[in-house]
């Protein structure tokens, strides 16, 4: 009786674990579908032509090809430099960020030091004030110390964001002690025990605030857009917003608008899909073993 | 459980839950008490980027905002602040009998009680299908969930509104292939929020299901495997391993997507302007018009002031909420 | 977390707020002669900013001391670009500035009065000109303008029985019928139902119907009874099912005018060329005409002018970059390089004007008539309110008096 059970339990499981992993796969396609199909739209409109962009009823594969939009805005912008821009704003920042967070992270987590908790205080607070309005008093301070059209009015008050503090302090906290008191035991310095030891060990997480921090100041707007009057040194959404979207004269084409976004997000995808290997179960833990 | 209240004292979250077989410290009490005196210096030096940058950027313009909003500090204030008068509370008491103002904070609730859990839920769902072995097509449907993240808003809001376009929109085609007819969205007062949300649980799933992802890293492969040689069903492993184990992740993906949500300002902004008829006027929104369209700084600030009171509420009850649990 | 506030406060607190009050200082005061070597720093508005720099290239020439270095601001943010840099004191020396901002930066004090022997009332349009006159000074020279007329489709009309443009408001509706009815379109005509902007095309009727926005003494007539003829009048296409009752925020009327849809609307010059680009389909299928007339056929008057600020240390330069933009052949060269409307009447006499698209003749007559938006500080909240009104009337289907009396309340604090 008993062994009936258990051998039609693990037939049942063997059934279920099959079929569980067909619903797994096609919830993720249905999923995956749905989650695709606006970037899509935005990948083929930028290839469209007019005709088709306003064609009614909707097109969704252009009739003909067309890299009119792309031309447009090579026209329009130069997007070289800002490109250029943008990329080294945004490398800047994530590189800050990644030493900065993780060096505050770590402490708050596995260190004890006098003001511990007003810092950590700190942190979340900053998270939480809307940070819209302080834009003005912001542009004031820096333009009195001369920043405005320098790169590190677009890198500085950026580099170590409160997020990546609280997202690096969560994560070093899930880092076993006795792995770090064993080095402390065998005399390494505190700066050996974070950067050679805990370091490797939230890869995952250093991953996901790369991707977090490269794609936040990427697209970061309306900054740059007031800390800079110099057109050499807009990033490449300030430039779009000012060169290509014209809201009385370009209303209603859609295409340049497209081609401009499939060409601004390109470069976080692909820093996403270069990243994302971390994610691959097996490298973090590995360490912990 | 090797972190004891040390490292646990008022500061929230969850620390070294990795390893459940780690079983508690060993006589961990007195070298911690030891190394309160002795990690002053490295605190503080690992601290000090941070502090400086966050001492030259940020604290100005925090408090700067807050003293603007006991005046009423106004256009022509630009130029000639010193004639800004100390108005002290006016501005807050004048938020409370603000009828926008209301209908943007009931809004903003409505949008985080629904969204959030939906976004939590979703992305959380998503992380644990990618992460149950589904072989090589993993790093197409993760970058598959991750496209919304990254696509931008304008080209989120051409598409969305092509969606839900009551004429001639994918929505409204699919329902007259079956014979219906599709409500104007975004134009009904009782169905603008809701999609939006719908719409926001979408554009944000994937950043809670990244950081899943990186959180399913710390569960380590043998409790899983042990769990299935014992005979543990994917609902039992699910809910018996990976929901205690990510608590720390789940702590922090909660906290964050209820801050981001409460400050909700581009789905509006993009997709109705708070229309129709205010229904989808946020905070957030209410206060960057009255701030930088007809710059009315001092009330503007109170307003993010009081968005900020709620935000710091809310969270600590999240940070009380989630910690008690793990215990 | 109390640490918040006495940590930042301790630091920060006095130094910060000082240091925003002394970042407002006063300048301008040394000034460079036109003579001297010298740059001009301009700000202009989107695609315009970049035509504006081909021209300062051609105005170096001319004077080879002046150098003109022109930023490109979006026409989306550009206001919150110039509040912040009245606040830095980063202004440039002159920029391009939207007709209805004007009085926003008046009241800050940041421009300086146009020199009015130099740049001479008659030679514009009467009603751009004023859109820059506050307590009798002028601020603004008007470069460039547009305004409001009909458009609406012929081949439609046509197969409606209808030859002749409408002349009225009761021939407005007539052929708004006559399109639904007779030719079978979806709708009969697009009046904006709400969202930012509705004031644009709700404008021109309280104008035709013989009301302005404010009267004589300055204060807000919205509820006069001008106002509530012309919002009934606007009114009238949503009750009877004529006009969509809802749109999205960016809603596009070219597409449904192209399709035929939407057969009617009104709007501004700009659409001859965006139809040109999308829908060339619709060439000799349409027409433009003067706004149909209650009272009177009366638009109003929108566009750019250019301004010199008053920190500006290089003015005489700036005043020689505005005279050489406002000169007449230059003001034709502009409607070639960027389709605006010449804001000098005498420019409509050059050949580039003679020879533009014939639907551009119904915007040269309304301009001729069409009425000053006043140059008010608080215009935008001004602008929202009305925006407000006839959402009420469209979305909640309140009756046009009652929202000419709630708009008329709204606005009554927001005018000197």
């Amino acid at each position: 009786m008993t062994a009936q059970v258990s051998d039609t339990a693990s037939r049942t499981l063997h059934k279920g674990e099959r079929s569980g992993r067909r619903l797994t796969l096609t919830a993720l396609w249905v999923g995956v579908v749905v989650m695709v199909t606006p970037f899509l739209w935005m990948v083929l409109s930028s290839f469209k032509s007019e005709r088709d962009l306003g064609a009614s009823p909707t097109v969704w594969i252009p009739d003909e090809w067309t890299l009119i939009h792309f031309r447009k805005l090579l026209d329009l912008l130069d997007m070289g430099s800002h490109f250029f821009n943008s990329t080294l704003v945004a490398t800047a920042v994530t590189g800050c960020n990644l030493v900065f967070c993780s060096m505050l992270g770590y402490a708050l987590a596995k260190l004890n030091f006098v003001g511990k908790r007003p810092l950590f205080g700190l942190v979340l607070g900053s998270l939480m004030v809307p940070h819209n309005l302080m834009l003005m008093p912001m542009f004031v301070m820096v333009s009195k110390m001369g920043l405005i059209d320098s790169y590190a009015a677009l890198i500085l008050p950026f580099a170590a964001g409160a997020f990546g503090v609280f997202l690096m302090r969560q994560f070093m906290s899930a880092i076993p002690d006795e792995l770090l008191e064993a080095a402390r035991i065998d005399g390494a310095g505190e700066w050996f025990i974070f950067w050679r030891i805990a370091m490797p060990l939230v890869k995952p997480a250093l991953a996901t605030l790369a991707i977090f921090t490269f794609l936040q100041s990427w697209n970061n707007f309306l900054w740059p857009l007031v800390a800079t009057n110099d057109p050499d040194k807009y990033t490449l959404p300030v430039a779009l917003a000012t060169f290509a979207i014209d809201p009385t004269k370009t209303n209603g084409s859609n295409g340049v608008l497209m081609a401009g976004a499939f060409l601004v997000v390109l470069p976080v995808l692909v820093v996403f899909i270069v990243l994302q290997r971390y994610f691959t179960q097996g490298i973090a833990t590995a360490g912990l073993k | 459980m090797s972190t004891t209240t040390a490292t646990r004292r008022g500061v929230p979250g969850r620390a070294g839950k990795v390893r459940p077989g780690a079983g508690p410290g060993k006589g961990a009490g007195p070298r911690r008490r030891d190394r309160l005196s002795v990690q002053n210096l490295p605190g503080w030096m690992f601290s000090t980027p941070f502090v400086a940058l966050f001492l030259t950027f940020m604290a100005v313009p925090i408090v700067a905002t807050l003293v603007m909003s006991f005046t009423d500090f106004g256009l022509t204030n630009v130029r000639d602040p010193f004639s800004t008068e100390f108005i002290g509370f006016e501005n807050y008491t004048r938020l409370l009998d603000d009828e926008r103002f209301t209908t943007a904070l009931f809004n903003t609730g409505y949008f985080v009680v629904l969204g959030v859990p939906l976004t939590v839920g979703a992305g959380l769902v998503a992380a644990v299908l990618l992460n149950s072995g589904i072989g090589r097509m993993r790093t197409f449907f993760r970058v598959g969930f991750y496209a919304p993240v990254v696509t931008s808003i304008v080209a989120v809001a051409v598409v969305w509104r092509f969606v839900l376009d009551p004429a001639d929109g994918l929505i409204s085609g699919l329902a007259s292939e079956v014979g219906l007819t599709s409500p104007d969205f975004l134009g009904s007062k009782a169905l603008a929020m809701p999609s939006l949300i719908i719409m926001a649980v979408w554009r944000n799933m994937g950043t809670a299901m990244v950081l899943f992802l990186a959180g399913l890293q710390g569960i380590p492969t043998e409790v899983r495997e042990a769990a299935r040689l014992d005979g543990a069903s994917m609902w039992q492993e699910f809910h018996r391993i990976t929901v205690p184990l990510l608590r720390p992740t789940m702590l922090y993906v909660c906290v964050m997507t209820t801050i981001g949500f409460l400050n909700v300002f581009e789905e509006p902004f993009v997709m109705t302007e708070g229309g129709p008829d205010n229904s989808t006027l946020t905070v957030s929104l209410d206060m960057y018009r009255e701030g930088f369209s007809f710059f009315h700084m001092g009330y503007a600030s109170a307003m993010a002031y009081v968005l900020f009171t709620v935000i710091l509420a809310i969270t600590l009850l999240q940070l009380r909420l989630l910690k008690d649990k793990t215990r | 977390m109390q640490a918040i506030p006495r940590i930042a406060a301790a630091t920060a607190a006095t130094a910060a707020f000082a240091l925003l009050l002394s970042a407002c200082g006063s300048g301008g005061s040394e000034q460079t002669s036109a003579k001297d070597k010298q740059t001009l720093t301009v700000w202009g508005m989107g695609e315009e900013g970049k035509h504006l720099a081909k021209i300062g290239k051609e105005f170096n020439k001319k004077h080879p001391n002046i150098t003109v270095k022109v930023t490109p601001v979006g026409w989306d943010v550009v206001h919150q670009k110039l509040v912040s840099a009245v606040a830095a004191g980063e202004l440039p020396d002159m920029a391009q500035m939207g007709s209805t901002m004007l009085g926003e930066f008046i009241e800050l004090d940041a421009i300086e009065p146009v020199d009015e022997k130099t740049f001479k009332k008659d030679d514009y349009f009467p009603a751009a000109w004023n859109g820059g006159v506050k307590d009798g000074k002028a601020y603004g020279v008007p470069w460039y303008v547009d305004t409001r007329a009909l458009y609406y489709r012929t081949d439609l009309a046509k197969k409606a029985g209808v030859d002749e443009p409408p002349a009225t408001w009761e021939d407005q509706r007539k052929l708004a019928e006559a399109y639904k009815d007779k030719a079978k379109t979806k709708w009969g005509t697009y009046n904006q139902p709400a969202n930012t902007g509705v004031w644009q095309t709700w404008l021109p009727f309280l104008h035709s119907a013989g009301g302005e926005l404010l009267d004589k003494s300055g204060k807000p007539a919205l509820d006069s009874p001008e106002s509530v003829e012309a919002l009934t009048e606007y009114a009238h296409y949503f009750e009877k099912g004529l006009s969509r009752k809802s749109s999205p925020p960016d809603y596009d009327v070219v597409k449904d005018f192209g399709t035929g849809d939407a057969p009617m609307f009104i709007s501004g010059p700009w659409i001859v060329q965006n139809i040109q680009d999308q829908q060339p389909q619709l060439k000799g299928k349409y027409a433009t005409a003067p706004l149909p007339a209650g009272k009177s056929s009366t638009s109003w008057v929108g566009g750019a002018s250019l301004v010199t600020f008053k920190e500006s240390q290089h003015k005489a330069a700036a005043e020689e970059f505005t005279k050489y933009l406002t000169d007449t052949k230059q003001q034709a060269a502009w409607y070639e390089m960027a389709k605006s409307l010449p804001a000098k009447e005498a420019a409509f006499d050059e050949p580039q004007l003679k020879n533009a698209p014939e639907q551009l003749a119904a915007f040269e007559e309304q301009l001729k008539t069409a009425k000053t938006v006043p140059p008010l500080a608080k215009w935008e909240e001004f602008a929202s309110k009305m925006d407000e009104g006839i959402a009420r009337i469209s979305q909640k289907g309140e009756s046009p008096e009652k929202a000419a009396a709630w708009m008329q309340k709204a606005t009554e604090g927001l005018v000197d």
